[in-house]
């Protein structure tokens, strides 16, 4: 499975998202089983990398979860990314995020072994962030 | 272009009945489904041997468990199949049930609704996401009533009375899984789930059944039904989610089908039971239904529109947040509610007048469901 993030760059982790060959369409994660808008598939679903920045839509915290790998009180995002794709994901502790603010994807430190996806978190944009 | 239940000749619900919802317990799913299955056979007044098919909505029983139920009811060696659409199983069952007995395929049809609280497995799909883990339902409507409020402007308390309007419905429903009424402050005070919401504005999940019966009009008079009993199911239909909609417009699409294909306005609902699994699916169904217009939930709300005997009774069961959630049964406990309105045969939540109802269920991926029902 090819990973969700991006981090070959240094700096903020980018997302590897994915472009149709055929009708544009943005999409994240990358797969290739088919366009979600117009149904072609395998080849013609190219590799995207979609920067991890974008402005939140809605934000509400989680007081209480029932998975031990995440504690309670967090805060959930659903943010629409500069690159297109509108996704959901998990705010860094302490962040202060806002309807309408600016955030960009960062990594927080994890335990081993874990899913790496629970490293990734938005927290706000730093200033000079978007250039 | 898509075909309608309208198209082919006239169905009726003829016999509803239920087992309580109510907390896990002992209680085999064999005496729940069976419970409801004989109300609703005597409801009607007929036998189990008028019934020429049965469709059972189950989301959580595991595979196969139809048979090893309706065989103590006698000889069965007729058509009978399972139906999972998530919350919406009972929904689907439902138009099933319709469609086969409209198209002549079957006078009459059970359509039952049962389910157990248990874990639920779905295959990976091999697509990671990015906070999947973290979501959960109550996230995802815990964004959505962000949303509303970003837009429309409602406080915590304004969404805690869509429980307290619920709560005191579930209070009049022998069937409820909750019948207690509730004030504002103690829908506040509960558990403190998600932003705003709290325990109290979460559906139940427990389990429970409801059945009913549909026929056709050949089928009300070969069994001898009587006449009275019969609500028409005016049309169903059924829309799935894409790329670019979202439940809210997944409610509107199929709501919008649903009330064309009857030729019903939306002004014209009587009664209306939704997928009220969160406070804020309220509002925001009843606006994308069209009984009111977006935004305007709130002060309607707060006038009386929406209660019993209001200008659209909304959830008179006391809807998922009261009534319950048990899956499999809820979209068959709707349509059983609508025609115990439509008949006048709701007690003490009856809603006067009720001529036209209206069911609706989001099932998560999402499946939408809309059917109308009318009194003849």
């Amino acid at each position: 499975m090819t990973s969700v993030l991006d981090r070959s760059l240094g700096g903020p982790p980018g997302l590897v998202g994915g472009i149709c060959g055929g009708c544009g369409f943005v999409f994240l994660p990358y797969q290739r089983y088919g366009c979600e808008r117009c149904g072609r598939y395998g080849d013609e679903l190219r590799v995207h990398r979609l920067a991890g920045r974008g402005t939140v839509l809605a934000a509400t915290v989680v007081k209480l979860h029932a998975d031990p790998r995440r504690t309670a009180p967090f805060t959930v995002l659903r943010l629409r990314l500069d690159d297109g794709p509108v996704v959901r994901a998990v705010a860094a502790d302490g962040a202060e995020v806002a309807v309408g603010g600016r955030v960009e994807a960062i990594m927080v430190p994890i335990p081993e072994g874990a899913d790496e996806l629970l490293g990734l978190r938005f927290a706000p944009e730093l200033p000079g962030g978007g250039v | 272009m898509a075909g309608q239940l309208g198209d082919l000749q006239p169905v009726y619900v003829v016999g509803v009945g239920w087992h309580r919802y109510q907390p896990l317990s002992e209680t085999s799913y064999v005496e729940l489904g069976l419970t409801a299955v004989r109300a609703a056979l005597a409801d009607a007044g007929i036998e189990w041997a008028g019934v020429d098919e049965s469709f059972i909505g189950t989301g959580l029983l595991g595979m196969a468990v139809g048979r090893p139920m309706l065989r103590h009811l006698g000889a069965l060696g007729r058509p009978l199949v399972h139906v999972e659409n998530a919350s919406a199983s009972g929904s689907a069952a439902f138009r099933l049930g319709c469609v086969n007995v409209a198209a002549g395929l079957s006078d009459v049809a059970l359509v039952l609704g049962v389910d157990k609280p248990a874990k639920v497995y779905r295959a990976p799909t091999g697509v990671p996401g990015l906070a999947e883990d973290a979501i959960v339902p109550f996230t995802h409507f815990s964004l959505l009533t962000e949303e509303y409020v970003s837009r429309y402007g409602a406080s915590a308390e304004d969404i805690a009375m869509v429980a307290v309007k619920n709560h005191g419905n579930g209070a009049r429903n022998p069937h409820a899984h909750r019948q207690r009424a509730r004030t504002l402050e103690e829908v506040l005070g509960g558990k403190q789930v998600a932003g705003s919401l709290t325990s109290l504005q979460c559906c139940p999940v427990g389990e429970g059944a409801a059945a009913v019966l549909v026929a056709s009009e050949l089928g009300i008079r070969r069994l001898g039904i009587d006449p009275a009993k019969a609500v028409r199911v005016a049309s169903s239909a059924a829309v799935t989610e894409t790329v670019a909609s979202s439940d809210q417009q997944v409610t509107a699409d199929v709501i919008g089908r649903a009330l064309s294909d009857a030729q019903v306005p939306a002004s014209g609902v009587d009664v209306f039971e939704l997928h009220d699994a969160f406070t804020i699916e309220e509002p925001q169904y009843v606006e994308a239904a069209g009984i009111c217009p977006p935004g305007k939930y709130f002060p309607l709300l707060k006038q009386g529109a929406f209660d019993i005997g209001g200008q659209c009774a909304v959830s008179p069961s006391g809807g998922l947040i009261a009534m319950g959630h048990p899956i499999g049964p809820t979209g068959v406990g709707q349509i059983g509610e609508l025609a115990l309105q439509l008949r006048g045969a709701a007690g003490a939540r009856q809603h006067p007048g009720a001529r036209v109802g209206l069911a609706h269920l989001v099932g998560l991926g999402a499946v939408g469901y809309a059917h109308v029902l009318v009194r003849p």
